[in-house]
Parts: C-alpha cells; sequence; structure tokens
C-alpha cells in the first residue's frame, strides 16, 4: 500500500499529467457548453442506470410487483424480505468468503507473475520474445466452454479438483494474459533513462523494479487487479464444474439457487437481492481506488 | 508522442541492455510461462487431440485411454465445414463481432470524451453508473434487459406504446431473431462500454495539454484536433481494448444464451453457443472441441492485422 | 543464458507426458459380490441430489440418512446440486477420479445416455431389495433401464401436468363443471375469452409455444408418436397423421386463446398466471405451490385456484401427460457404491415415498392412492400418472433436447412461420439424424 501511495509527482514529465489540463478547457466563457454536456452526461447516466434501477427495485418488489401489465417504477410495498434472507443465509457468507478467497488470490498472483512477465518484454529483447507474447494472446482466445473439462481433468490427476487452490489456477488462464499486456504497456511508458540512471546510482536490477517501475507502475497494477477482479468474481461454468463440495461454492453459484427449477418458480427479489450484495463489494472497491484507477487504468498505454 | 524525444535515446540503449539481461528476462517470464504451459498447455493440447479423434464408444471414452479412440485425421474438421449451418452461424457471429465491436468501441470513445467536458459532479455520477454496470454479472443483466424487452410486461414495450401514432403493445421482441440479436446487443455493448469508456477517459486526461493547445493555435477544427491528436494518441489503447472486445464478442455466449432462456433458435446461433450445442452441451466433446480449435483459427485470422500492432505496443520504435 | 528457458520447456514436457500417462484411468473397484452394502462404520457417502428437495422436501431426506445411517453407521453428506449446467458438471467428474459421488439424481430424460456410456453400477440383482420395485411407474422405470434389461437407475419421483385453472374466471365466464372433453375445454376457452374481452392480455389457456412437453401430449393423445424404432432405425413420425392431427388441436389452443407466449417456454408461466390475465395453464401439479407462493406468485388466489386433468378426445380419456420426474443412480466410480445403492435403498421405500407423496407423483402405483388422497390438485395429477407418454428411450435422445428440435417446430407453427406438416417434416428429419447418429 505505501508502494502504491507514491506520488504521481514523482514521473519525471510533469507534463504528463491529467489534472493540470482541465481548467485549460474552461477557458473561453464555456460554461454555457459544459452545462450542456453535463445535461447529456446526466441523460447518459439514467439511462445506463436503468437496469441498474431496475434490479435495485426489483430486490425491493413483492414477487407480483416483478412483471406487471403496467410497469411498476417504484415498489408499491417496498419488501426487505429478499435482502433479509440472503444476509441472514449463512451460505450467503460462506459463499462470499470462498469468492473473496479465490477472487483476491488469482488476482494478486497474476498480478506478480504478469508484472514480471510484462517485465521482461517491456524491457528486454530475448530469443523467444514473440513466441512469448502469441502465447500469451493465444490462451486468451481459447473458448472457455471447451477448456472446462479438459482443464478439470488436468486438475484431477493433479489432485486439485475439488479445492479451492484449483479453481484459482484454473482463474489464472483468464486474469493474467491481460495482466501481461496491460502492465507491459505501463512499463513501457516508463522512460528507460530512469532505469539508466538508477542502475549508474549503483541500484541493482532487482532495485530498479522495486524502487523505481513499481511505484510508477502502481496505478497500473490497480487497474489490471479490478479487470481481473470483475472477471474472476462472476465466474460461473469453470467454479461450478470444479468445485463439488457445497461448502466451497462461490456467489455466482449461489445466485443459481434462486432460479426457477423444474419444481419451484424463481424467486426474482430473492435472485435481485443477492446479485446487489455480490456486485456491491465490486463496487465498493471501485470506489476505494476510483481516482487511482482513472489516472491509471490505462496511463501506460497511450504512449504514442 | 512524448515518446519521441526519447525514442532516439532509445535506439542506443536498447540492444545493450538487450544483450546484458536476457538470462533476467528468461527467469522473469518463467512463472508466466510455467503458467501458460502447466496450466493451459495441457488442455490445449487436450482440445487439439479431440478435434482429431472419433467418439465411438461412449461419451467418457475420450477421457478415459487414448489408445481406444482412433484418431480420424481432420474429418471432425470436414464434417463441420461440410455443414452450411456452421457457415451461416459463423457469418452471423461475424457480423454480431462487427456491430458489437464498433458500438462498443464509438460509445465508449463518446462517453470518455464526454467525461472529459463534463463537470466534476456529474463525472462522478457517471462513472459511479458506468463502475455499477460493469460489476453486474452478464446472467444477471441479461435477465434484467430480457424483462424490459418482455412483450406484455416490458418496460420499453411500454414506454414506446406512449409515444403518439406508435403501437408497441404486446410486440415480441424476440420472435424475429434480427430484432432478438439487436437486443442481446444492447446488453452487451451496456456491459462493455463501462470498460471502454473508463480506459479511453483515463487516456485523454494524458494527452499533454501542450499538444492539444498546438493544434489549436494551428487552426485545427475539434474533429481535427480529434483525428489527428486524440485518435492517434490513444491508438495502442484502441487496440488492446479492440482486441478484447472482439475476441469477448466473437464468443459470446452468456447474454444469448440466458435472453433465450437456455433454448437459443437457430437464428439466434452464434459460435460459441453453436459450440455448446453441437460440442459440450451434448457431450460430443470432439466436435466441440473441434469447433473450439475452429473459433480459435477464425479468430486469428481476423486479427492477423492487430496482433502485428500488439507486437508493437510498448516497443521502442 | 537459455538454461532456464530449457528448465522450463522440460518440466513443463515432463508436466505433459506424466499427465498424458495418468489419463488412462483406473477401472474401478473389482467383481463386486452383492449390489447393497451395510458395512459402513467410519465411512461417510456423498449424494448429489437436485435442490428441489432441498426447497421441496428436507425432511425425506433427513429421514432417509437417519434410516441409512442407523443401519450402516455411516454418515451422508448431501451436496445439493442444480440443474444448470449439471451434465457437464456429471461428465467431468465421472472422467475424472475426485468427488466421484456414491449416489446422484439424474432427470430421467438424461438418464439414457449415462447408461449408454456405461456411467452406472448395475442394480438389477438387487432389485427386489428396493420397496415397490414391482409396482414402480413404468415409464419411470424404463428410463432407467438398459437396452438389455439392467436396472441402472432407480425410479425417485414423477410428476404429471394437468390443468391448472382459475374457478372465478369459469365462473363469470358461466361454466360450472370442467371440460371433460377437449372439444369441451376448446368451447369452454372461447366462453372464457368472450368474458374478458376488454383485457388484450388475457389469456383464455396460456400455452407458451416453447412447452414442447404440452404440445406432445396432444400428439400422442391423437395417437401420434415423436419417433420409433424400425429394424433398428429411428424415424422421426411427427408427420404422421394422427401426430398432425394433435398438434394443429394444440396450434389451435396456442395461437386462438394463448396471448404473449409465442417465443416463451413454460418456466415462468406461474409466475404469468400469477398475474391474473390468465384462466388456464397445462402444468405440473407442484406448479399450484409456485402460482401461490409468496416469494414466487401471489398468495391472495389461493381460493380460486384448482386443478383438473387435461381431458381427451372423448369423455372419460384423457390426453396423456409426460411423465418428467428423476432417477437416482450408483455412479460406476463410486468410492462406496454398496452404501450408495443402500441409501438409495432407505430414500425410496414405503415410509419416505409417503412423505414424498405429499409434494411429488412417488416412484410407484401403490402409493398412487396416498399421494391422491393428499390434495385436490393430487386428484388431478394421480389420475393424469395413469396415462402417460415418454421420450423415446434411446441414448441420443437427449441430444434432441439439446438440440431444440421440438421447441423450434412449435415455435414455427405457433408464430406460422410454418405449416404444421411442413414444421412436422423437417422436424423428423432432424430427429431421425440425431437418434440414428453412430456416436
Amino acid at each position: 500500500m505505501t508502494r502504491l501511495a507514491a506520488p504521481p509527482e514523482a514521473m519525471p514529465r510533469p507534463k504528463k499529467h491529467p489534472s493540470a489540463d482541465r481548467p485549460a478547457r474552461r477557458r473561453g466563457g464555456r460554461r454555457y457548453a459544459t452545462w450542456a454536456w453535463n445535461a447529456l452526461a446526466m441523460l447518459l447516466a439514467v439511462v445506463f442506470g436503468f437496469p441498474i434501477y431496475w434490479m435495485l427495485i426489483t430486490a425491493f418488489k413483492t414477487s407480483g410487483d416483478v412483471t406487471t401489465i403496467t410497469p411498476k417504477f417504484w415498489p408499491r410495498h417496498p419488501s426487505l424480505r429478499g435482502f433479509a434472507e440472503v444476509l441472514h443465509d449463512p451460505i450467503f457468507l460462506d459463499d462470499m468468503r470462498n469468492s473473496l478467497t479465490i477472487t483476491l488470490s488469482a488476482v494478486v498472483i497474476s498480478i506478480v507473475i504478469g508484472f514480471f512477465g510484462a517485465m521482461a518484454i517491456a524491457r528486454f529483447r530475448f530469443l523467444g520474445r514473440k513466441v512469448f507474447i502469441f502465447a500469451v494472446l493465444i490462451v486468451q482466445m481459447i473458448p472457455l466452454l471447451a477448456l472446462t473439462i479438459p482443464m478439470s481433468l488436468l486438475l484431477d490427476h493433479a489432485h486439485l479438483k475439488n479445492t479451492t487452490t484449483g479453481v484459482i489456477i484454473a482463474y489464472l488462464v483468464f486474469t493474467m494474459p491481460y495482466t501481461v499486456w496491460t502492465l507491459r504497456t505501463f512499463i513501457a511508458n516508463v522512460p528507460k533513462e530512469l532505469d539508466e540512471a538508477a542502475m549508474v546510482d549503483g541500484c541493482s536490477r532487482w532495485q530498479t523494479f522495486y524502487k523505481i517501475i513499481l511505484p510508477l507502475v502502481a496505478p497500473g497494477l490497480i487497474a489490471t487487479g479490478v479487470y481481473g477482479w470483475i472477471l474472476a468474481w462472476n465466474e460461473f461454468v469453470l467454479a461450478n464444474t470444479l468445485l463439488l463440495d457445497n461448502n466451497k461454492a462461490t456467489l455466482p453459484m449461489y445466485l443459481l439457487y434462486f432460479q426457477s427449477s423444474p419444481v419451484h418458480g424463481a424467486d426474482w427479489p430473492g435472485l435481485m437481492a443477492a446479485a446487489t450484495l455480490t456486485s456491491l463489494p465490486v463496487v465498493v472497491l471501485f470506489v476505494i481506488f476510483q481516482s487511482r484507477i482513472s489516472a491509471g487504468l490505462t496511463a501506460g498505454a497511450v504512449k504514442g | 508522442m512524448t515518446a519521441t524525444g526519447t525514442s532516439t535515446g532509445r535506439r542506443v540503449v536498447s540492444p545493450r541492455i538487450g544483450r546484458r539481461g536476457s538470462g533476467l528476462a528468461y527467469l522473469l517470464i518463467l512463472p508466466a510461462v510455467v503458467v501458460l504451459v502447466g496450466v493451459t498447455g495441457w488442455p490445449l493440447y487436450k482440445i487439439i487431440m479431440l478435434s482429431l479423434q472419433r467418439q465411438d464408444s461412449g461419451k467418457f471414452a475420450l477421457f478415459h485411454s487414448a489408445g481406444t479412440t482412433p484418431f480420424v485425421g481432420l474429418r471432425n474438421f470436414t464434417r463441420v465445414l461440410s455443414d452450411s449451418a456452421f457457415w451461416t452461424v459463423l457469418e452471423r457471429t461475424l457480423v454480431f463481432t462487427v456491430l458489437n465491436v464498433g458500438l462498443s468501441l464509438a460509445l465508449g470513445m463518446g462517453v470518455a470524451l464526454l467525461l472529459n467536458r463534463v463537470s466534476k459532479w456529474a463525472r462522478v455520477i457517471l462513472v459511479a453508473v458506468l463502475l455499477f454496470v460493469w460489476a453486474v454479472p452478464s446472467t444477471v443483466s441479461t435477465q434484467i434487459f430480457y424483462w424490459l424487452f418482455s412483450n406484455q410486461y416490458g418496460v420499453v414495450n411500454w414506454l414506446l406504446d406512449r409515444v403518439p401514432g406508435v403501437h408497441m403493445r404486446g410486440h415480441d421482441w424476440f420472435a424475429d431473431p434480427h430484432q432478438g440479436l439487436a437486443v442481446v446487443t444492447a446488453v452487451v455493448v451496456w456491459g462493455a462500454v463501462p470498460l471502454i469508456a473508463i480506459s479511453l477517459h483515463a487516456g485523454i486526461t494524458q494527452i499533454p495539454r501542450d499538444v492539444l493547445e498546438a493544434a489549436r493555435v494551428d487552426g485545427a477544427s475539434p474533429w481535427q484536433a480529434f483525428t489527428r491528436v486524440t485518435l492517434p494518441f490513444l491508438r495502442p489503447l484502441l487496440i488492446i481494448l479492440m482486441t478484447l472486445s472482439v475476441i469477448w464478442d466473437f464468443g459470446v455466449f452468456n447474454q444469448i444464451w440466458f435472453m433465450r432462456n437456455g433454448h437459443p433458435e437457430p437464428g439466434y446461433q452464434t459460435v460459441g453457443i453453436y459450440m455448446y450445442s453441437e460440442g459440450v452441451g451434448s457431450s460430443h466433446y470432439n466436435t466441440g472441441a473441434t469447433i473450439g480449435v475452429l473459433m480459435m483459427v477464425c479468430l486469428l485470422g481476423v486479427m492477423v492485422f492487430y496482433i502485428r500492432q500488439l507486437f508493437r505496443i510498448g516497443d521502442a520504435e | 543464458m537459455k538454461r532456464t528457458v530449457v528448465t522450463a520447456a522440460v518440466i513443463a514436457v515432463t508436466a505433459v507426458m506424466t499427465v498424458s500417462a495418468c489419463s488412462s484411468g483406473k477401472s474401478s473397484g473389482g467383481g463386486s459380490t452383492a449390489v447393497m452394502s451395510t458395512d459402513g462404520k467410519g465411512k461417510t457417502i456423498t449424494v448429489w441430489l437436485q435442490s428441489d428437495a432441498q426447497k421441496g422436501w428436507p425432511a425425506v431426506v433427513d429421514a432417509a440418512n437417519a434410516e441409512f445411517e442407523k443401519q450402516t453407521g455411516a454418515k451422508v453428506t448431501v451436496q445439493w446440486q442444480q440443474w444448470n449446467n449439471y451434465t457437464t458438471k456429471l461428465d467431468s467428474t465421472f472422467a475424472g477420479s475426485t468427488g466421484v459421488p456414491d449416489v446422484v439424481e439424474l432427470g430421467n430424460t438424461q438418464t439414457a445416455s449415462y447408461i449408454a456410456a456405461g456411467a452406472f453400477k448395475d442394480l438389477t440383482s438387487g432389485k427386489a431389495q428396493f420397496d415397490n420395485s414391482s409396482t414402480w411407474l413404468k415409464g419411470l422405470e424404463a428410463s432407467g433401464t438398459s437396452p438389455d434389461g439392467k436396472l441402472q437407475a432407480v425410479p425417485y419421483y414423477a410428476g404429471s401436468r394437468v390443468v391448472i385453472y382459475r374457478t372465478d374466471m369459469f365462473a363469470k365466464a358461466g361454466i360450472t363443471n370442467p371440460p371433460t372433453t377437449l372439444d369441451e375445454l376448446n368451447a369452454d376457452a372461447a366462453k372464457l375469452k368472450a368474458a374478458y374481452p376488454h383485457d388484450p392480455n388475457f389469456s383464455a389457456f396460456y400455452m407458451p409455444a416453447r412447452n414442447w412437453y404440452a404440445a406432445m401430449s396432444f400428439v400422442y393423445g391423437a395417437g401420434g408418436q415423436i419417433a420409433m424404432q424400425q429394424g433398428g432405425t429411428w424415424q422421426g413420425t411427427l408427420d404422421s397423421s394422427q401426430a398432425q392431427q394433435g398438434l394443429a388441436s394444440w396450434q389451435k389452443i396456442a395461437t386462438d386463446f394463448s396471448v404473449g407466449g409465442k417465443t416463451k417456454d413454460e418456466s415462468d408461466q406461474d409466475a404469468v398466471m400469477a398475474q391474473g390475465h390468465i384462466a388456464m395453464i397445462l402444468g405440473n401439479g407442484w406448479e399450484v405451490g409456485s402460482v401461490l407462493d409468496p416469494k414466487t406468485g401471489n398468495p391472495k388466489l389461493k381460493s380460486v385456484v384448482s386443478t383438473f386433468p387435461m381431458p381427451g378426445t372423448a369423455a372419460g380419456q384423457y390426453t396423456p401427460s409426460f411423465l418428467g420426474g428423476s432417477d437416482l443412480a450408483v455412479p460406476q466410480k463410486a468410492p462406496n457404491s454398496g452404501l450408495g445403492a443402500q441409501w438409495i435403498k432407505a430414500f425410496t421405500n414405503t415410509a419416505q415415498q409417503t412423505a414424498l407423496a405429499k409434494f411429488a407423483i412417488p416412484n410407484n402405483t401403490a402409493l398412487l392412492g396416498t399421494y391422491e388422497a393428499a390434495g385436490q390438485a393430487n386428484q388431478s395429477t394421480g389420475e393424469a400418472a395413469k396415462n402417460t407418454w415418454f421420450v423415446p428411450n434411446t441414448p441420443n435422445w437427449a441430444n434432441v433436447e439439446t438440440g431444440n428440435v421440438l421447441q423450434n417446430m412449435l415455435e414455427d407453427i405457433a408464430n406460422g412461420k410454418q405449416s404444421v406438416a411442413d414444421a412436422a417434416k423437417a422436424a423428423d428429419t432432424k430427429v431421425a439424424g440425431i437418434l440414428n447418429a453412430k456416436n
């Protein structure tokens, strides 16, 4: 965390820093235009936010109000039944913990591994470099559905099926490649002169990585982390295939419980309450890191 | 842009670093290589093997032992490729991908530019909404869109019906697959815009002020400033986002699957769905693997151009 | 300098080879003597049941577990499953060796493909030890029996479809008694439609087009069938005149009396009925519960929802109902297969099936009386369970379902994209192609 807190001003190119741009745009009596843009932004927020709003109010509706001939834009008899049931369900909390363990581990591991890999291709020329880049790309293209059963067999042979560790390893397949790609562009954006200078000052290569490059790509680490987080957090098919015990289940598996089955109808308010509570940690995470994300989601990638 | 000033320096520096550190480079990529080979190597190998084998003695025979399942060369491929259904599905998927990637990127870019123009409070609200959109699992968002577009109970029909002269009551969006896929496109684009918009917004904020100022002083119109300064600056980022979008939209599954409640009609089949219903879902794992391999080949074919670009991103020119 | 990469490659290759070498699975358990075993001290068996039981009849499961634990000294862990993605989970588990359960539940239309794959233990020699095995519902028993007559899955429970209707709407339309023939049903539907002229969303008989279980009931009711086997080859028979007649009478209801269901299946029909614009649906007996459940429907309708068996062409006949249900089987690789079979015995014995009869149709005809006595809806479904149809019992059938062949045909008919004759002919070709496929 202390690393992440390193001030961006440490970057040697002060002009690059975004917040400095904005006042300039305000110059020249553009307030009226800004007002119009704000209105457009609010319109977009309403359009994009409407399905979210629908999810939220459905969670508060009673079953009879979920689908009605005249849509109910506000729950007539707001009910906390769905939320109460989910929050009091020990299985929900268990599954939340499982999801947290799996997602956090997969993201942290892929960031560490991805950072090293990205360092290598951004900073070194070596035989097999292109093959490596290509392999990273190819892995992203494997359809996950085709991969599921072979992956399950592989983990079975390695005695990792039906374990949290196994799912974490399987998730690296889709969290790591993106990390390598994206971090590579971040690292490439840190001028090599900095490495050189540090090494002239007597830093070892490792110290250079650690003290110079890592702080500068911290926003990139967060941004790729959030991306991987969302993918892993919402993944269903692999988790459902690899985890056999109920007490190891993750949140997307939990959501299924509310859907209709041959003998029971779907509990939509319950499902939407559970879905809201499932999305919330991600949103909270976003809000915490938001400033860093927008500063850094792709700070490196825009190198011309 | 900023790189231009330093690129000459890099040309001199890079080879030297390269020679001195490539042992270290291998050490650095080692964990990634272990993951790539160890975790995906065997499954990928298995998928390719499955695509070359015949599945003739029960659905699990393939997994028990390679010995009892004879290799049939490319026969699975010729069978899939000679089925006209596959080509129809592939064509539909390509059109779907182009439309969805185009719309996602265009809309994402629009929102990103807008985020750069608005006041702080408006930006915070819009970004918060986008973040929430991003966080909702696609299974849930698809269900919500299904309700919104439902024929009898949908908000969309209800709202459109308020418009004078428009009669949308009871209109069934899913009777015609084109309209149905338009609804699917709405969910896909809705879900894709947050990542693209937030990333591009971050990219735009990093365009050096002096470059834009210079363009303005030179008398460039806002459109010219956009095409000549902003776009080239964002190019590497756009390539990454486009590559990802192509991979996602080409393999789209959840949004169509759940929009059709697990039973997509022929008009809704894209390669992802086709692979499932012909292969994995009906336990024809060899057919499924064959279609999976074909999907990868198609993606590679589509992206040959971008792959070249990808190799370049982050390289010293 | 390149040493690291070479090492990595060696590790990788070794890994691949090790894995390939391991991939020839061990054949499980030696020659077993008895199908069932009661020697379970210190052991724990794993049972995969669908969450239907968790939501519907958890007490039955608990009772069976207690009885089993007393008999054997073994413990039971029930892992609740969801139908979604279930076959992928089963396939990958059966293909591997970790975590293979001792008992699995399967939908009765899925069972045949697993039997053909040799996924289950042969329980034939223990058949007599299962309670009521001589009176098992024929259709359910057939779904668990291999083509050469071996019992590989035990019937668990069944469901049959009846008409769920609104008594108040019938009264408003001036209908005093439920219809007893299809013609009467159509006439009543017309009266209902006339009684609600100002509700554009009103369905006298809500018949979502993609509910193939309902549509095929009309086919079987008219004397037709989906497919038949002749000289070892399957033929689609939907374009026979009887089948077409059945499809036509289904089409009349789906187009004349049903609003808004032309691209939907039956999965949300209970919630839709709870909205109050529907007079009749064709559903499983337990769907009455979903229509009235405060979480999924509308409890206020309790006094005005009732059921009657779907009438047939002549009075006293019923339109055959699809016999849906579940089977229980012991996987070939189950670590405690004898105990697994013993658990199935405890779970399907008379006591447990009697308790289950409050929620679903028990697995045998001997207990149908108990079932029918448990409630009004049960009389209709019990009646319906006596005249049922089942899908062609062949391993490839599951792929007709995965391919949505019948659903697509029905949707085309309901939307007027194809005539009954053309749609039936096209579907026949597809059904035959899938059923006769060699892999």
